[in-house]
């Protein structure tokens, strides 16, 4: 008897080592795309996921000018209706590099509008050759969105539903021409222990 | 004198709590479509993960052209399972001399099929350079490692 407890001893203290070893506190560069969730809250995936399935439906379906030109579009922040704090001018920001990089739009800048005004101030005074005020192209259609949650909660699980609402808008008539939803589910069920 | 369990239920702990440990099995199931000399697109299925393949299966691959004249690609994946499975996939778009169009911009999609559920999928390139299209599988990441 005491024989085998001298054997396990080692034994016990090699799986100790092994544990200690695989499951250490490791600091990596990981994958930019990765989807690997680490909570219910609306994590890079979703944000990625998000921009991608609203574009490839945007590109997809979305009314474009008879006569082939590329449409101007602007594009208002997203309204965040969750209960996180998100940084939703990064969703756009996401949105409309997509949309931008297809060839198939160009956009308005209203984020930038101050620096702009201040460089155009600046050329009237300084610069031989300033761009004069009053040339800028006018947005034809406006992006408009929504991002929304609904959470619940019951004993050990936590289900969280998320829903990006994307809406293309007309701006001449007024009327919505294109518009697409992405829901996302996030599921959480907490360890007994 | 009877061999104490103690150390065959040491080796489960121990070998349960490795498990959750583990890296991910990251390979995958990778199908290639590109036109051939005749411009007809054609298919190659590279399967590096063959439980992933008997699982999940390809099909109906279809490519064309949206409205926008973007290069569209449509497909089935279909489950082999009685059970639910999760997997990801990932959209990779080439140009004419097959070289990748902006490698890190498409991100993983999570997609999970019922039991011998077959749903759509449905990518869109990302510039009219697109004219060829690879779709990666892998198995969804289910390891407990970062999870407390």
């Amino acid at each position: 008897m005491k024989s085998a407890n001298l054997l396990l001893l080692p034994a016990a203290a090699l799986a100790a080592a092994l544990l200690l070893a695989g499951c250490a506190t490791t600091i990596d560069y990981g994958d930019p795309t990765s989807t690997k969730p680490l909570s219910t809250d609306f994590g890079s995936s979703d944000l990625q996921q998000t921009a991608t399935a609203m574009v490839d439906s945007m590109l997809a379906t979305a009314p474009l000018p008879a006569d082939g030109h590329r449409p101007v579009l602007i594009i208002d922040p997203v309204k965040n209706k969750t209960m996180q704090h998100i940084d939703t001018e990064s969703i756009t920001d996401s949105i409309r590099t997509r949309l931008i990089r297809s060839g198939r739009f160009t956009f308005q800048d209203r984020t930038t509008e101050a620096s702009l005004q201040q460089e155009l101030a600046y050329q009237q005074q300084a610069a031989a050759n300033p761009v004069q005020f009053g040339q800028q192209v006018a947005a034809e259609y406006m992006l408009t969105a929504n991002l929304s949650e609904i959470e619940q909660k019951f004993g050990r699980v936590t289900d969280v539903y998320y829903k990006f609402t994307l809406n293309l808008r007309n701006l001449r008539t007024g009327t919505i021409d294109w518009a697409d939803e992405k829901e996302i589910r996030k599921t959480k069920v907490r360890s007994i222990f | 004198m009877k061999p104490t369990p103690v150390p065959l239920l040491a080796l489960a702990a121990a070998a349960a709590i490795l498990a959750g440990c583990a890296a991910p099995n990251t390979t995958g199931v990778t199908a290639t479509v590109a036109p051939d000399e005749y411009g007809v697109y054609q298919q190659y299925l590279q399967a590096d993960n063959t439980r992933l393949a008997r699982q999940v299966l390809l099909g109906n691959v279809r490519t064309d052209q949206t409205a926008n004249g973007l290069l569209r690609a449509r497909l089935t994946l279909t489950s082999a399972r009685n059970k639910s499975v999760q997997v990801q996939y990932k959209f990779v778009w080439c140009d004419a001399n097959g070289i990748e169009i902006d490698p890190d911009a498409e991100p993983w999609h999570v997609l999970t099929l019922e039991g011998r559920e077959t749903r759509p999928v449905i990518g869109v390139a990302p510039s009219a350079a697109a004219e060829s299209f690879r779709i990666r599988i892998r198995e969804a990441d289910r390891s407990k490692k970062y999870i407390h």
